[in-house]
């Protein structure tokens, strides 16, 4: 029974000794040409303006929520707009229709209870 | 998945829809998740301080669900199993609806008067009301290990934020960030417990695991990964009913929490962790019972005694409910431990009369209380009998009852758990269950004696001499804006009146119900 497992013990082994051997390897006989754009932060590709330990006003948070919600709303759309017209047709649309809905009412909520000014 | 051949026919045309049928099995779920939008909408639209609408239109989703439920019992369905397996609308899942909709309908009726006067009236009280309703319901029928976590989260969350609604009440802070912790660690230990049930069966879906454990269990081998998939599981539910030695959010979230969560929350969920810990032990894992048994039982004996005797040291009406909600969740299990149809039966009675005689209890103290506080201190209870004498006569009513006194609701609740572990052969069980009784006298007719007993009414100077207050302006003033709530807990003490006469009321229903798979 417990001999089911050996995979999962084979694939643990294999990541710690794999995560040792990348970490000592690497210094060992990588080549190092450092530059200066190569030392800065790496910021999506910008270069980095000023210095990242800014303070943010505390409404922020509430910004970034709403983005995670619209944001796993969109990662939602992708593969339902890929496999609509294939698997899912009107049964995927009812259901998605219901999903954006609900989405919308908690939209409406949170501009009716004043969430979305900032101060 | 679901209606998948259906269309295969006309692969573009669609007709990928759910059977009306599986729908119609969770419309009870679908009124009152729907509810919860509605309510939400409304709150948007009604202006401040709509509290009444708001309470009025969540009674009126709750009312519509409970209907739905008698009627799907009147109708008996043939085949109450529906979304491919994975929900049971049978007997024993609208049974439990009914209690936990009852008691939520209960709530609302304590609700508008109470946060008015403890200032909290803000519509989303009564949305997380709902959603954690519509959890509860998904958890009291799952039949699938998903749906159940999936009922358990859905009726947690909500109450997490509901335990800390008093913003700028440090206690119910405290509470509900315990709860939060604490309750985050007991899924951590459910989840766990079911991916081992899951790793070592290959299904989640509780009729299959049940096939997989009788062809292990008839062949001799107890699965030692399957044996801790069921403590973690142990664990996990217990923590949810708040069973000693899992007990330890309980007294700090019982008494930081607005007193109508309270309410809520150590009857309903009760009632809906009890369904699925009846559903998983008496059922899907009845071929491993030699093995959990003694635990179960262990897990029983150890709330029995541990409630029963910390409530003794209690000063806070809340508080002392507490420790009684945790030696009550000890007489319940007793009937999962039993675990044949009359045990189910008896935890079931036992839940129905823990609805009736806690509800009121907490609706007590719900209307005791006063502007920004509740009133639960032993102190500013004395001398209740002459200010409210109704409510102090109601509350020595449920306090008999708790305590299972003859011609009560809880007298037959704790008869039928008891004479169920003795028809089992489980006597350690049931002698333990009378001798803690007999410890629980002592502390619920201490409240009854403090009401009753001559002497100065402490809170009625307290407040003359903080506020100059007149002493008729508090409570008696709360109460005649407050008629909805005196008439749940006038029903209440109806109830437990009323069964504690006629128990087959509720027994005839739950002849024949027991818990089994699709």
């Amino acid at each position: 029974m417990l001999f089911d497992y050996l995979p999962v013990l084979t694939f643990l082994v294999m990541i710690v000794l794999l995560g040792i051997a990348l970490t000592v390897l690497i210094p060992l006989v990588g080549p190092r040409k450092p530059t200066k754009a190569k030392g800065l932060p790496y910021e999506c590709g910008i270069v980095p303006a000023e210095t990242a330990r800014r303070r943010f006003s505390v409404t922020f948070y509430l910004t970034a929520m709403l983005f995670i919600v619209f944001d796993v709303e969109a990662i939602f759309l992708y593969p339902w707009a890929v496999l609509l017209r294939s698997t899912l047709h009107v049964f995927g649309l009812i259901e998605m229709v219901i999903f954006v809905a609900l989405i919308a009412v908690a939209l409406a909520y949170v501009w009716r209870k004043g969430a979305l000014e900032w101060d | 998945m679901i209606g998948a051949q259906v269309g295969a026919a006309v692969p573009w045309l669609p007709l990928h829809f759910v059977p009306a049928s599986d729908l119609l099995g969770i419309l009870p779920i679908l009124i009152v998740g729907g509810g919860a939008v509605v309510v939400l909408l409304a709150d948007l639209v009604v202006p401040r301080r709509g509290g009444p609408l708001l309470a009025t239109l969540t009674g009126v989703v709750l009312l519509a669900a409970l209907g739905t439920a008698v009627g799907q019992w009147a109708a008996n369905a043939a085949h109450p199993v529906v979304f491919d397996g994975s929900y049971a609308n049978d007997r024993f899942t609208l049974f439990a609806d009914f209690v936990i909709l009852a008691t939520a309908l209960a709530v609302v009726g304590l609700s508008p008067g109470y946060l008015r006067r403890r200032g909290l009236e803000e519509g989303e009280y009564y949305i997380l009301l709902l959603a954690s309703v519509a959890g509860m319901l998904v958890l009291d029928g799952a039949l699938n290990l998903i749906v159940i976590f999936l009922g358990i989260e859905l009726l947690s969350i909500p109450l997490y934020v509901l335990a800390g609604f008093a913003r700028d009440d440090k206690k119910s802070q405290e509470g509900a960030m315990k709860y939060l912790l604490l309750g985050g660690f007991a899924s951590a230990f459910l989840l766990y417990g079911m991916a081992l049930l899951y790793g070592e069966t290959g299904h989640t879906s509780l009729t299959a695991i049940h096939a997989v454990l009788l062809r292990g269990a008839t062949a001799g081998q107890f699965d030692p990964m399957i044996l801790a998939g069921i403590g973690l599981l142990v664990v996990g539910l217990a923590f949810k009913v708040s069973a000693a030695p899992f007990h330890w959010w309980t007294p700090d979230v019982y008494q930081g929490s607005p007193a109508v969560v309270t309410t809520f929350m150590s009857v309903a969920t009760k009632v809906a962790a009890f369904a699925v810990f009846l559903r998983l032990f008496s059922a899907t894992l009845a071929p491993y019972r030699s093995e959990w048994e003694i635990p179960v039982a262990v897990v029983a004996i150890i709330s029995m005694i541990y409630g029963n005797l910390v409530a003794v040291a209690q000063t806070s009406v809340k508080r002392l409910l507490a420790y009684s909600g945790i030696a009550q969740a000890g007489y319940v299990m007793i009937g999962v431990a039993v675990g044949r149809p009359d045990g189910t039966q008896a935890a079931l009675f036992y839940l129905a009369a823990y609805a009736f005689m806690n509800t009121g209890a907490f609706a007590v103290v719900t209307l005791l209380s006063r502007r920004g506080e509740d009133c639960d201190r032993y102190s500013q209870l004395a001398g209740l009998s002459r200010r409210e004498p109704l409510l102090a006569g109601l509350m020595a009513l449920f306090m008999l009852s708790l305590a299972g006194f003859p011609l009560t609701v809880g007298f037959f609740g704790k008869l039928f758990l008891f004479s169920a572990a003795i028809h089992d052969g489980q006597l350690s069980l049931a002698i333990w269950g009378i001798l803690t009784s007999a410890v629980s006298l002592f502390y619920y007719l201490r409240v009854i004696l403090l009401m009753y007993a001559p002497g100065e009414d402490v809170l009625e100077t307290q407040e003359m001499e903080v506020a100059g207050v007149s002493p008729e302006g508090s409570a008696v003033a709360a109460r005649s804006t407050a008629s909805p709530a005196v008439l749940v807990v006038a029903l209440a003490g109806f109830g437990t009146i009323l069964l504690g006469v006629f128990p087959a009321l509720i027994y005839t229903l739950l002849q024949g119900i027991s818990v089994v798979h699709g």
